[in-house]
Formats: C-alpha cells, sequence, structure tokens
C-alpha cells in the first residue's frame, strides 16, 4: 500500500523538478532583467534621498557663511568712530544712497569661495537736526544730538532663490 | 536512453554563456554604482559637519569670551604673549584677552592655536599671576586645521580653517 503510494509521488517530484528546471533555465534573462530594473529603481531612490538630505544641509552653510560675515557687518557698524561714520565718504552713505560691494563671505569645503552682495546705508533718526538728516529743531533737540540707523544688507543666492539678511546698529552722540 | 541523456545535459551555446556573463556583470556594476554612491554621499555629508555643527559652536564660545574681554592683544607665540612681546595685527594663532574682576583685579586668559603633542588644537588657558602657563583648561576644537586672529578695523576676527579647505570668519567687539 506504502510503495503504491510512493511511486506515483517520485514521479510527480522528479516530473516537476524537471519541469522547474526548464522554466529556470528559461527565465534567467527574465530574472536578471528584473535585477537590473531594481536596482536602478533602488539606485534613482537613493540618489534621491541623498540629494534631499544634502540640499537643506547646503541651505544652512550658506545661511552659517552668511551670518559669520554679518558679525563683521555689526561689530565694524559699533566699532567705526563716529566721524568716520558720518563723514562724506563713509562706508555707510546717508539714504537714499548706499554703497555696493561685491564680498567673500566663506569657502565651503573644497575650498571654493562663496560671494554675496554687501550694501550699506544709514538712515538718520527724525529728531536729528535739518544738517543731519532729520526734521527736529533745536527745540525737540537741543544738545543737536545725531542719531543713526547703520543698515547692512546681504544678499546672497542659492540655487535659483535669493536670499537678503540685515544687520543694523543704531549709534549716537 | 542514450540519447535522451545527452539531450539533457547538452551544454550552453557561447551566445547563453556570454549574455549570462554580460547580465551579471552589469548587475555587479549596478550594485558597486549604488554602493559607491552612498560612500559618496556620506563622504560630502561628513565634509559639511565642520561648518554645519563645529564652527558655530565655536563661535559661541569665543563670542561669550571676547564679549566679557576688556582688552586683548594677538601675538605669534604663547611666549611672546606671555611676556607681552613683538603683538601683531594679522595671522596670529595666539589671543591674550584681559577681564575685569569684581574685585577690581585683573584675569588674563589665552587662546593658543597649537600642537601639544597630540595634533593641533585651539586650547583656553588661564594664566596665572606667576606668569607660567599651566596645562590648557579646555580644548575648545581639535577639528580645525587652522586658526588665526586678526584685527581689521578695530574689529577682532578670528578665521576658522577646517579640515576639508572650508573658511569662516566670525567677528567681534569687546565690552562698551
Amino acid at each position: 500500500m506504502e510503495s503504491a503510494k510512493h511511486a506515483p509521488m517520485i514521479f510527480r517530484r522528479t516530473r516537476s523538478r524537471k519541469a522547474g528546471s526548464r522554466f529556470a533555465r528559461g527565465s534567467a534573462l527574465i530574472e536578471v532583467t528584473m535585477a537590473l530594473a531594481i536596482l536602478t529603481v533602488l539606485g534613482l531612490l537613493l540618489f534621491k534621498s541623498s540629494i534631499n538630505a544634502l540640499y537643506p544641509r547646503q541651505w544652512t552653510l550658506e545661511q552659517t557663511l552668511s551670518d559669520a560675515y554679518l558679525t563683521y557687518e555689526k561689530a565694524y557698524a559699533q566699532r567705526i568712530p563716529f566721524s568716520d561714520l558720518t563723514a562724506a565718504n563713509s562706508p555707510w552713505p546717508v539714504q537714499p544712497n548706499s554703497s555696493v560691494a561685491n564680498v567673500e563671505i566663506g569657502r565651503i569645503p573644497g575650498g571654493t569661495p562663496i560671494y554675496a552682495n554687501v550694501i550699506r546705508t544709514r538712515i538718520p533718526d527724525t529728531n536729528n537736526l535739518a544738517a543731519d538728516g532729520g526734521t527736529g529743531t533745536t527745540v525737540t533737540n537741543p544738545s543737536a544730538m545725531e542719531v543713526w540707523k547703520v543698515q547692512s544688507i546681504l544678499s546672497y543666492e542659492i540655487g535659483d532663490r535669493s536670499y537678503v539678511k540685515s544687520r543694523t546698529v543704531v549709534r549716537s552722540q | 536512453m542514450k540519447n535522451g541523456f545527452s539531450k539533457s545535459r547538452r551544454g550552453y551555446t557561447l551566445i547563453e554563456l556570454a549574455v549570462a556573463i554580460a547580465c551579471g556583470l552589469m548587475a555587479a556594476s549596478l550594485l558597486m554604482a549604488l554602493v559607491n554612491q552612498q560612500f559618496t554621499f556620506l563622504r560630502i555629508y561628513a565634509a559639511q559637519n565642520f561648518l554645519i555643527r563645529e564652527a558655530p559652536l565655536i563661535s559661541t564660545h569665543m563670542n561669550r569670551l571676547i564679549g566679557q574681554a576688556e582688552r586683548f592683544r594677538l601675538h605669534n607665540t604663547t611666549a611672546d604673549a606671555l611676556s607681552g612681546a613683538n603683538p601683531v595685527m594679522t595671522d596670529a594663532p595666539v589671543l591674550v584677552l584681559n577681564f575685569q574682576q569684581p574685585d577690581g583685579t585683573t584675569q588674563a586668559a589665552m587662546l593658543a592655536f597649537q600642537n601639544l603633542g597630540s595634533g593641533n588644537a585651539l586650547y583656553y588657558y588661564l594664566v596665572p599671576a606667576s606668569g607660567v602657563l599651566p596645562a590648557p583648561e579646555w580644548a575648545i576644537t581639535r577639528e580645525a586645521s587652522n586658526v588665526s586672529f586678526s584685527v581689521v578695523s578695530g574689529v577682532l576676527g578670528v578665521t576658522l580653517t577646517g579640515p576639508n579647505n572650508e573658511q569662516i570668519t566670525y567677528s567681534g567687539v569687546m565690552q562698551q
């Protein structure tokens, strides 16, 4: 009874193995093609995710560089002698005039310099005397106090987007 | 029976083998390119770390120190800094800071970019009244490949150069 049951099973196995091997030989090209396709898709997905991870870091990197450069603008505006600040050849001309300079704000990994435009201007306080750009009088400003808002604006580009950030220092004498 | 056996064991043709090898090579090269791409990504990611993570930390420490200082001097060596000799204005690896204490005395501190045997680092020293430089209090950074101090238009600047030639300059003024 048992041997009778075994015989057809062996036969079936043998037959199915033969059929399987024929199928495997025939499908090898398809399998490899599928593997290549999957690898290509996987590669593209990983590449995209890498770009997605790097792009915001590139943005942060330029923010770090521009913030660092603005520490110089702020310190210089705080440090410059008042007479130099209000002189005719002041680094911060009176608004609506302004000075524009292209400056190197730092270097990214690899040593590539990053440039930005810095625009400087100074804005008089409204209570300044007329000679100092304001509308104040000796009644409203008896001590002839001069107050200036010293402004530096940094503009730079990341990819196809333009960014602007500024620092303002109030100087008085 | 003999014929059937020889038919089932016939070999592959040269074309079949060539196609199989070519497909295998393509899959392998694609896999290698994938791995290489990931390594490149990690390398770029790591190269950005100095500017993104380390430099702002250094800047925070420096701002706190320099912002509280009453005056500063730049020197080329710690020996010059201790003796007060040969002050310079640019490209100085040593910065001496003087802090006013609540009791009216002055405490000197020093920032020096130097190699003490374990590679270049930016060290912070507290200078004792004896004038003999002790071991550094702490290392502000070990990742920078160069740190130089300079004074431009009365503004103190610290230029940090990273391990991949990246460069960033922080500026500040003393307390006013």
